[in-house]
């Protein structure tokens, strides 16, 4: 299948290998960039196993990640990327692990690497030992990392049940439960054919990523398994979190808990609405920002988003702030102001062209057309969709999402304030 | 790729890369001058107040307001250094015309609130705005002050400062709180007439717009007047043998080691190419450190080089835990020792010039990438292409990355120490 959007000049042809759905995007610029993801994050920490309830640790979907590195024979696969000039590298989020490599030459056997090395786990004891240490690293470096405990601070403020709130790569005492057995019932249970999705931008023909596909897997088990997922209130747990850190200015985020989205078309426009909205009402030009910025209250530190993911969707609005407690208030009386006396069209307008040219922005590198197509294609929607959705907005149906989803009694905080001495 | 140029002035150049690869436009009008310690917070702090607002556009509101209504053009200032140079960089990026829905003319536009924001500031009486200044100061102090907030950097920072403490390397290019502190709108105009008048002006600009109307636009928004063309030179320092151990404490999980080196090599030599290749081997995700400090020994999550060209500077950070110093500096020594010995593998030296090799073409998939490959060596007074690098590091050999590996000396070895280990 081609679909194509004239408007902004690009396609994609969709095609699908043993239940494996390719994406293959052109695009005129040296580097050619591949990112296969699979659905399985930091949040998937219980599910059906041969029939039976399995819980794993939190952090099992990252250390699998590192160790799907790992050849049968003990070497590296980093290695042979490095040799065909590839670079690669791969996360682990919420609801999703991604591998990816990006080149200029040798993009075929890249490709083929890419595909071996998520489809063929190898792990032994000793590896796994070995891979732990790393992780403790890697564990402690997120620990001094303030906008980290910002964020996961906040999630665990507005969330009772989610496992939105496991931070990906898992506690030091989490991991040590990690055996070999648990990773590769993980990889039994996800790494499946219609449970991942590969995306490939660059100069590159869809007859040559079939042909490497077909070759290199030559059958993927189908089958998704059943994740088990409490059931969330609406809503927060607790509208504090704090912490202390050797830091300079307060660092703050403030959360507003949005009712879930389903997937598909409702989670393009909801997304193309609320970015519309914090545009509107906490964008740079907003009253709410100026007044602020006027008073010292923020600085250039200061942004606001809106993110979906497994059965939680939310608002964060984040920054640094001498007095956090006063942008917080402020920002409650901004939501309630605005449910008075929302936006005007022309703020509306100037909004969409705002979201409309970051949107259009992503067109620029291979990088992060790959990755910003697989996000909406994991959401069930199209990256090529979304600049007209931005474009095409409807007034009314924004206001109402606003009415509906921005609530003051739905709001966590989450700060961390420099420690004293 | 074609590169166009035209002196526009004495002092002021105009070079055009010429591509309709993006949907969006990029230039960068950069002014140089020497990084001192008594006027590097001064330009840092101009490029703040400038990038607020200018006459026509007096509030930061109003000037956001304008720049949105032309899908959201970013025009900006902000300081970058180069070795021991300081860049003030003014800079316009936007969408391209042919992709706005209302048929706007934005890189016009555009164009001239980056000549409203250069030329035409906000001043009352003649100088800068008080609130303004004092409000910037607010924010810059900040901004300098948070750096302790990224302790990896933090730690880079302060290694920089042990090895480099009285070179114009160290002077840190965002300010320096104290001298933030007197301040005042009557002094930021001063620095604001003698930059404008007298710092070398390179324009430079990504995009699919001819030359011709570039000009145009530059000649009516950006009336730079003739100034000497200087090229302001940083010292490459060869090391003294001597290894300073110096230790700070950090209220911190991690211990941070940064190992500084002096190549005694810069872009201007003849070795940089090896020694760009000898960094390589150490460094990239199947390098020595990576495999050996890393995967072997599991002393650290991450450990990697970082090379400045320009000062001809190589620092190998890792986070560590606090004990584990000596075993990491020796760790990591021993692999600076292969490479001097020349225990590089075919394979290793292989994947080093492809790896080389693919970053010299990935320049061209990014405007800013494009700008500061030619912004770095035009301050330099070096003129080569990606390309033309690309031939020279292909003929490197292994005895080349030996001999440029001897010449790596160790200078000091930094620790920001955190708390205890694993056994805690």
């Amino acid at each position: 299948m081609i679909k194509t959007n004239k408007e902004i000049g690009e396609q994609y042809t969709k095609f699908n290998i043993h239940g494996l759905d390719i994406y293959v995007i052109p695009k005129k610029l040296s580097t050619a960039y591949a990112v296969l993801g699979v659905d399985f994050g930091s949040s998937d920490t219980e599910f059906l196993c041969d029939g039976k309830r399995l819980a794993v640790p939190a952090g099992i979907a990252h250390f699998l990640e590192h160790k799907m590195f790992e050849n049968e024979d003990g070497t590296d696969a980093f290695e042979q990327f490095s040799i065909l000039g590839a670079n690669a590298n791969a996360f682990t989020a919420a609801s999703k692990t991604c591998y990816m490599f990006s080149c200029t030459e040798n993009f075929e056997e890249s490709l083929a690497l890419l595909l071996k090395v998520v489809t063929r786990p190898h792990f032994t004891d000793d590896s796994v030992e070995k891979e732990r240490l790393i992780i403790n690293k890697e564990i402690r470096m997120y620990m001094d990392d303030p906008y980290w405990k910002m964020y996961f601070g906040l999630l665990d403020a507005m969330y009772h049940n989610s496992t939105i709130r496991t931070d990906p790569a898992g506690t030091e005492e989490s991991i040590a439960d990690i055996t070999p057995e648990l990773l590769y019932n993980c990889h039994r249970m996800f790494y499946k054919g219609d449970n991942m999705a590969l995306c490939v931008c660059g100069e590159v023909e869809t007859e040559t990523v079939e042909r490497i596909a077909r070759s290199v897997l030559e059958d993927l088990p189908l089958g998704v398994a059943e994740r088990i997922q409490e059931e969330e209130p609406e809503c927060v747990r607790t509208d504090r979190a704090e912490a202390y850190m050797d830091i300079a200015v307060p660092l703050f985020a403030v959360g507003i808990k949005c009712p879930d989205i389903e997937m598909g078309k409702e989670r393009i426009i909801a997304g193309a609405e609320h970015e519309i909205i914090l545009q509107m009402v906490f964008g740079k030009s907003g009253r709410f920002y100026n007044d602020c910025y006027e008073t010292g209250l923020l600085g250039d530190r200061f942004s606001a988003g809106f993110s979906s993911e497994r059965g939680t969707s939310f608002v964060m609005i984040s920054g640094s702030s001498p007095k956090p407690e006063e942008v917080y208030r402020l920002a409650m009386e901004e939501i309630e102001l605005c449910r008075r006396d929302f936006c005007s069209r022309a703020e509306f307008e100037r909004a969409k062209k705002v979201c409309y040219s970051t949107a259009l922005d992503v067109y620029n590198s291979t990088e992060e057309i790959a990755n910003a197509f697989l996000g909406f294609v994991f959401d069930g929607c199209d990256l090529l969709d979304y600049t007209s959705m931005l474009r095409n907005a409807d007034y009314e149906s924004v206001k109402n999402r606003f009415m509906r989803d921005y609530r003051t009694d739905r709001t966590a905080f989450s700060v961390v304030y420099p420690k004293e001495d | 790729m074609i590169l166009q140029s035209r002196v526009l002035g004495e002092g002021v150049k105009l070079t055009v890369l010429p591509t309709d690869k993006f949907k969006s436009n990029l230039m960068i009008v950069e002014l140089r001058c020497p990084l001192r310690q008594e006027t590097a917070t001064h330009y840092s702090l101009l490029t703040n107040v400038l990038s607020r607002c200018c006459r026509e556009y007096p509030t930061l509101r109003s000037f956001n307001i304008a720049l949105e209504e032309m899908y959201a053009a970013d025009v900006d200032s902000y300081v970058s250094k180069t070795g021991e140079v300081q860049r003030v960089r003014f800079k316009l990026s936007c969408i391209e015309n042919a992709y706005t829905y209302d048929k706007s003319d934005v890189l016009a536009g555009a164009m001239r609130l980056l000549g409203a924001m250069i030329f035409d500031p906000l001043l009352e009486e003649g100088v800068f705005p008080d609130y303004v200044v004092e409000s910037e100061k607010k924010n810059l102090k900040e901004e300098i002050q948070s750096i302790i907030d990224d302790k990896g950097r933090f730690a880079i920072t302060r290694c920089i400062r042990a090895m480099c403490g009285d070179e114009p390397y160290s002077v840190a290019v965002g300010g320096d709180e104290k001298v933030l502190e007197g301040i005042t709108g009557a002094d930021l105009k001063k620095s604001y007439d003698y930059l404008l008048k007298t710092a070398p002006v390179d324009i430079y600009f990504v995009g699919n717009t001819s030359i011709d109307t570039l000009k145009d636009y530059c000649e009516k928004y950006l009336p730079f007047a003739p100034r000497p063309y200087e090229l302001y030179q940083t010292e490459v320092k060869e090391g003294n043998g001597e290894v300073k151990r110096v230790t700070e404490d950090a209220d911190a999980v991690q211990s941070r080691l940064c190992m500084g080196y002096r190549t005694g090599i810069n872009l201007h030599s003849e070795e940089y190419p090896a020694l760009l290749l000898a960094c390589d081997i150490l460094g990239s995700p199947s390098g020595k450190l990576f495999m050996n400090v890393r995967e072997k020994m599991g002393l650290c999550y991450y450990c990697s080089p970082l090379l400045d060209g320009v000062k001809g500077l190589l620092i190998i950070s890792a986070g560590i835990n606090a004990e584990d110093r000596e075993k990491a500096e020796r760790a990591i020594e021993a692999q600076v020792e292969e490479l001097k010995k020349g225990n590089i593998s075919e394979s290793e030296l292989k994947a080093a010039k492809i790896s080389a090799a693919t970053a010299y073409k990935e320049i061209y998939d990014s405007s800013g990438a494009m700008i500061n490959w030619y912004a770095t060596r035009v301050g330099m007074g070096i003129s080569i292409t990606p390309e033309e690098m690309a031939a020279r590091i292909d003929a490197v050999t292994v005895e080349d990355i030996t001999a440029v590996s001897r010449r790596l000396t160790a200078d000091t070895f930094f620790m920001l120490k955190g708390e205890g280990g694993d056994e805690e």
